[in-house]
């Protein structure tokens, strides 16, 4: 075959859908997932921003820690899940503002800073939480009466490890994200 | 625009545009699932991307092009993409069609599209539908020259590829 009639092939497909569609539901569906992610988003950031207050007041205002251990696991559980979903509800924000008026290079451009300027944020998230946490276990240890002996109730020895690396996890996995755009973007030069 | 308006053009769309979409969907994704999942994902780019749509380029130009985007986010799931490519070897795609109204010519045109790196696929579908080389370097942002020199050698590999196929 040469080009001509490989292009009269492609000309000669039909519309036919690989499956069939119902436009109604599509809409539908679509309706639906705008208003569970805008409703999500109304809620997730002011619960992120608490629990990032709490974990500067509980890190160094705590008086009694021993009474507020189940007070800070639950915290640090939310803490853990809003830090996620405020990264993700905020990179969605972004990747729906994208421009699409512009060149598919300029669209790949576009999403690359997307995903960079989250991962600077996310960065950010991982000083919030763990710098308090750290400084103050440092300032305990240096004031503990038995200098040296970690005490393990505090609950944000074991949980912001958990938190730090699971932010550290979103990082790499956006890392991967603009690895691929950046290919996709060399692939147009 | 309010949700009325946003609906009606999206069904509009959606009704006249579906076979571009398809196009897209059949050229980046093997198995059903996949074609089913990256359709999905093209249809929510698309309803987002309506109150962005300031009728600068014609809808068509529009609907490429974020099919296109769409298609390369989805691609990020590359892993899955190639077990499903590998699994497809020999078997039949598109399982909706009925084998006696496929066209073998087209699924071995849809065949060698899959295996194109992800930028010559999106060129490849705009040639293959009539647009010309200053159209398709501005939907994709390359030089007109340098549309020309890649898809001549696409010209060349798939002219290539059909006689030894004939053979």
């Amino acid at each position: 075959m040469d080009f001509e009639e490989i292009q009269v092939i492609w000309t000669q497909q039909d519309d036919q859908p690989i499956f069939n569609i119902d436009p109604d539901r599509v809409v539908t569906r679509l309706q639906e997932e705008t208003r569970a992610v805008h409703s999500g988003n109304l809620w997730l950031e002011p619960l992120f921003m608490l629990s990032a207050g709490f974990n500067v007041y509980g890190s160094w205002f705590r008086v009694k820690p021993d009474e507020l251990t189940l007070w800070g696991i639950a915290f640090g559980l939310v803490s853990f899940v809003a830090v996620i979903w405020f990264f993700t509800g905020f990179l969605k924000r972004r990747r729906e503002a994208l421009i699409l008026d512009q060149p598919i290079r300029g669209i790949l451009e576009s999403d690359v800073v997307n995903y960079r300027t989250s991962n600077k944020i996310t960065w950010r998230g991982i000083w919030l939480v763990t710098v308090p946490s750290i400084s103050r276990e440092v300032y305990r240890l240096i004031m503990s009466a038995d200098p040296g002996v970690v005490d393990w109730s505090y609950p944000e020895l074991i949980g912001f490890p958990i938190c730090t690396a699971a932010l550290i996890l979103v990082i790499r996995y956006q890392s991967r994200r603009i690895e691929k755009l950046l290919s996709f973007r060399r692939q147009l030069d | 625009m309010n949700i009325e308006e946003q609906t009606a053009t999206f069904k509009r769309w959606l009704t006249e545009h579906k076979g571009l979409i398809f196009k897209v969907v059949r050229a980046n994704a093997f198995v059903p699932q996949d074609q089913e999942d990256l359709f999905q994902e093209i249809t929510s780019q698309l309803w987002r991307s309506i109150t962005s749509f300031k009728k600068e380029s014609s809808e068509t130009t529009w609907i490429y092009r974020v099919a296109f985007f769409s298609a390369m986010s989805w691609n990020r799931k590359e892993h899955r993409h190639r077990k499903g490519k590998s699994a497809l070897d020999g078997a039949m795609p598109n399982a909706e069609f009925s084998p006696e109204k496929r066209d073998p010519r087209l699924e071995w045109l849809y065949d060698q599209i899959n295996q194109m790196p992800m930028i010559d696929r999106s060129l490849t579908l705009l040639l293959l539908d009539g647009y010309r080389y200053k159209e398709i370097g501005s939907i994709l942002g390359i030089s007109e020259s340098n549309v020309g020199v890649r898809l001549n050698g696409i010209k060349k590999t798939l002219t290539l590829k059909s006689k030894a196929m004939e053979d």
